[in-house]
């Protein structure tokens, strides 16, 4: 314990090797990333070798000479690109959800419906088909009830003065139940020949609607939630510690605390709004972001991020070939996601 | 830098924790502060840190009061040290003392070379930069212990709170923590730490700080408070002050119970 006469590496070799270390990992989640992302324009029931994806892609950018078919490019570009993308997105933005939220309730089982935001967006997007609204409308319904069902756990949970965290959990599960019980109402009186089958299926959480016209308001509300996270990766960090340890570190955890829910409530908000509920990702994803790259948010933020967005990437390839008609994609997670779960409360939901 | 607190009371509710408390404490000093369970000993910490806020009084650093410091301000100047736990997430012990420099960071910084330089200092101090690069819960409680201090070092703050660090420590560590913290008083520090035991501070204690029904009973040299009578009034046990000559030839006093004695 005291000075140990061992020799030890120089001070900057030790700082060089850590950083590098846990940074080469994130670079090779990258790459999985980019691999997962252009091998799946290659996967479905019209096949376009990876070479040909890879040419298309390129073509965009430089002038190369045409040796695929209009179809293959309409299928590329019009098809998959979209959903593609947005199987990334909402696989990185539930991911990056799920490591803060687990970080600030220092607890491994939370995952970022906690609060009730997708029982909130669900019942918003029920409303949504049951009132007649189109597309858009259900989407930007359930992206309003999710943002307001966790505005509403926050101010019921004010009053809980002495253990602020467990009173916004308490606050989150009853007024989770609540949008739950009234999204079982919304389907017990809705018409049952198009209405009900609509409400259970955008419920089951599925990408097979997906157009580029919403990847382009699903990006910039992400970019505009995640930026403020990445810039304060490092005080997340300090949101692990005790309350007053926090503070008494000099940050101003209220402040810190509010951002944080704000922007991954509109994370996963905005990926229930467009998606369905799909689950367990944010629950499963950064325990494999942690073994990784280890807890630190400089490294576990973007480590998530590339981990989910491959992650789900691969599922919606599978969910796309699976059977004739497509399977729903939250299914799909909830198979690979509840034995993992199992797996973690039968180790004490510790970490290695 | 003198921490003084200054007619402080506290209330939760209708139950009266703190009275009118009043007492100074100067750079240099190692002060323990004794007082049974629920004596109030945590919320003077929570009063001094400024996570509660008293119903009268204040606290003042150099006679400048701490109520309009940012959370920042006051860790530039207080470093707390909580009782060690078990951590929920696998930092390593060089993350773990980098959150220490968070108040010297600007709110989107990550640490820089100098604040890992800072790091690397505070665990030299202390004897434990080998542990650098391994995770939380892969060191003993003794070195989890080591690593908060170190933390508190890198916050580079003057006065140090300490919350009951022996509490869940092995003798040998106990006594390792204890050394740790007089030594550092010895380089300028002001360390305030709680205690359970009063043998502690009659070892290591430059002041002693009495707390009890919500009032300071007794504030003076070990020698000096820590009494068979304060003994049996505060704890309601009886115990023997012996006298000793320690191998340098220094009289020193010990506190020893009283077998059958209540």
């Amino acid at each position: 314990m005291q000075n140990s006469p061992s020799p030890i590496p120089s001070q900057s070799q030790q700082v060089a090797s850590g950083v590098c270390r846990q940074g080469s990992r994130v670079a090779l989640l990258g790459l999985l990333f980019a691999a997962c992302f252009i091998l799946s324009f290659s996967i479905g029931r019209f096949p376009i070798s990876p070479v040909q994806v890879v040419r298309v892609l390129l073509s965009r950018i430089f002038p190369l000479e045409q040796t695929w078919t209009k179809q293959m490019e309409i299928v590329m570009l019009n098809v998959r690109l979209p959903r593609i993308i947005a199987a990334a997105l909402i696989g990185a933005a539930l991911s990056v959800s799920g490591s803060v939220y687990q970080g600030i309730f220092k607890n491994p089982m939370v995952s970022p419906d906690i609060l009730g935001s997708s029982a909130g967006a669900g019942f918003g997007a029920a409303l949504g088909i049951f009132i007649g609204f189109g597309y858009l409308g259900i989407s930007l319904s359930s992206f309003l009830f999710g943002l307001a069902a966790v505005l509403m756990a926050c101010a019921a949970s004010v009053k809980f003065k002495e253990n602020p965290m467990l009173g916004l959990i308490l606050a989150g599960i009853m007024i989770g139940s609540l949008f739950s019980a009234a999204t079982s109402f919304l389907k017990l009186v809705a018409d049952p020949t198009n209405q009900l089958p609509a409400i259970t299926y955008w419920l089951m959480g599925s990408l097979a609607s997906i157009r580029m016209s919403d990847v382009k308001l699903l990006f910039p509300t992400m970019l505009l939630a995640a930026v403020p996270l990445y810039l304060i990766r490092w005080r997340l960090n300090l949101l692990t510690l005790g309350e007053d340890e926090a503070k008494s570190l000099g940050i101003n955890t209220w402040a810190l605390r509010a951002i944080t829910i704000l922007c991954t409530t509109v994370l996963t908000s905005a990926s229930v709004a467009v998606s369905g509920l799909i689950g367990w990702v944010g629950l499963v994803i950064p325990h494999f972001a942690r073994k990784a790259v280890g807890p630190d948010f400089r490294y576990q933020l973007p480590a998530s991020m590339f981990i989910g967005a491959s992650f789900l990437i691969l599922v919606d390839d599978i969910a796309r070939i699976l059977a004739t008609s497509e399977v729903p994609i939250g299914i799909l997670t909830a198979f690979v996601g509840a034995p993992f779960f199992l797996h973690l409360i039968m180790r004490g939901g510790k970490e290695s | 830098m003198n921490i003084s607190v200054n007619g402080i009371s506290f209330a939760y509710g209708t139950h009266q924790v703190l009275k009118n408390i009043d007492f100074t404490l100067t750079p240099g000093h190692l002060t323990f502060l004794l007082g049974p369970n629920g004596s109030g000993k945590s919320t003077l910490f929570k009063c001094m840190l400024g996570h509660r806020k008293p119903q009268a009084g204040a606290v003042s650093l150099d006679g400048m009061p701490t109520t309009g410091m940012s959370p920042a301000e006051l860790a530039h100047r207080i470093a707390y040290i909580p009782q060690i736990s078990t951590p929920t997430f696998n930092y390593t012990v060089l993350q773990a003392v980098l959150m220490g420099r968070t108040a010297h960071m600007k709110l989107f910084s990550t640490p820089s070379a100098q604040d890992i330089r800072i790091a690397y200092e505070a665990l030299e101090r202390l004897g434990i930069r080998h542990l650098a690069d391994k995770g939380s819960n892969q060191i003993s409680g003794g070195e989890q212990q080591l690593v908060l201090i170190a933390r508190a070092l890198a916050q580079q703050a003057q006065v140090i709170i300490m919350d009951e660090p022996t509490s869940s420590l092995d003798y040998g560590n106990q006594l390792m923590v204890l050394s740790q913290m007089k030594s550092l008083c010895q380089d300028g520090k002001l360390v305030f730490l709680s205690s359970h035991n009063p043998q502690h501070a009659m070892a290591y204690g430059d002041d002693v700080l009495v707390l009890y029904r919500g009032k300071v009973w007794r504030h003076g040299t070990p020698q000096e408070v820590i009494t068979r009578e304060m003994i049996h009034q505060v704890y309601h046990v009886d115990v023997a002050i012996l006298q000793y000559t320690d191998d340098a030839g220094q009289v020193r006093h010990m506190v020893a119970p009283i077998q059958g004695g209540r």
